[in-house]
């Protein structure tokens, strides 16, 4: 899923943008299709920015919760090898099964990390993510614009030292469902 | 987890995945003995233990992978041992 050629763009100085995966309400739900139950209907209004982290860095610089420094695995990987693997946070939507499973592969080694084609934070603000669909194995390129509110994500926040791997597979995952309403509530 | 029909084969079968390394997680519907209902857990260990009058006790040990709403203090890694109740240094 996303563009074949992704390994061109990557290193090409150029800012992707996903037109398979727009940054705008279609990320969000199926307006003819509104989840009746764990839905987004009464946040979309609240959402109607799109940012991509380098972004949301420098306007949160100075606020009380200042986003870190941007990157894909946190300061502490890039240090220890160790993944911030706790203190994880959801965002508004229901998708906590997702983000408990996550959190457990990040405690063990380099499963996050092995997901990951980019071994660094990509310049071009495109990733690419290996995972199994309907049991086939998969590349899921997405961007890295997110949905926005209060000066952070929208939905999984990065960690507590900077890394976005958490958002990332959250917006790839969603990617694969059309929507983030389609993957609340373990659906 | 599915295809247990007794607590007993529950336990044998957590019992099982644990033993044999599997990625576990749990959640429960309704609050109990200090879970969050609907909340997310990581299963981290199982052991059978013995209380103050020999009654074997099934004991899970899980970890609450979420920040705490608020709580703006942590920095580090989280793969260092638990330190609360129940845990090694818990003297209660």
């Amino acid at each position: 899923m996303g563009p074949q050629d992704w390994t061109k763009i990557e290193g090409s100085g150029k800012l992707f943008t996903d037109s398979s995966f727009p940054a705008d309400a279609t990320m969000l739900s199926w307006k003819e299709y509104p989840r009746t139950v764990g839905g987004l209907a009464k946040y979309l209004n609240w959402f109607q920015e799109f940012k991509r982290p380098k972004d949301l860095h420098s306007m949160a610089i100075n606020t009380k919760n200042p986003i870190q420094s941007v990157s894909l695995f946190g300061d502490e990987y890039d240090k220890t090898g160790n993944l911030v693997a706790g203190n994880i946070e959801q965002g508004s939507v229901g998708d906590n099964y997702l983000l408990t499973v996550a959190a457990a592969l990040a405690e063990r080694g380099d499963f996050i990390p092995k997901m990951f084609e980019q071994t660094k934070y990509s310049d071009e603000g495109i990733f690419t993510i290996k995972a199994f669909v309907k049991g086939r194995p998969e590349y899921i390129t997405v961007d890295d614009v997110f949905p926005v509110y209060s000066h952070n994500t929208a939905f999984a926040k990065p960690t507590a030292d900077g890394a976005w791997w958490l958002p990332l597979i959250e917006k790839a995952f969603a990617k694969v469902h059309v929507n983030y309403e389609m993957i609340s509530s373990g659906t | 987890m599915t295809n247990v029909d007794t607590i007993d084969e529950l336990w044998s079968s957590v019992n099982n995945a644990v033993r044999n390394n599997y990625l576990i997680t749990a959640a429960c519907f309704i609050e109990q003995k200090g879970l969050v209902a609907g909340h997310g857990y990581i299963v981290k260990d199982f052991v059978v233990a013995k209380d103050a009058n020999g009654n074997e006790v099934n004991l899970v040990k899980m970890r609450n992978p979420y920040k705490q709403i608020g709580d703006t203090s942590f920095k580090g890694s989280s793969h260092g041992d638990w330190t609360g109740r129940f845990s090694q240094s818990d003297a209660s």
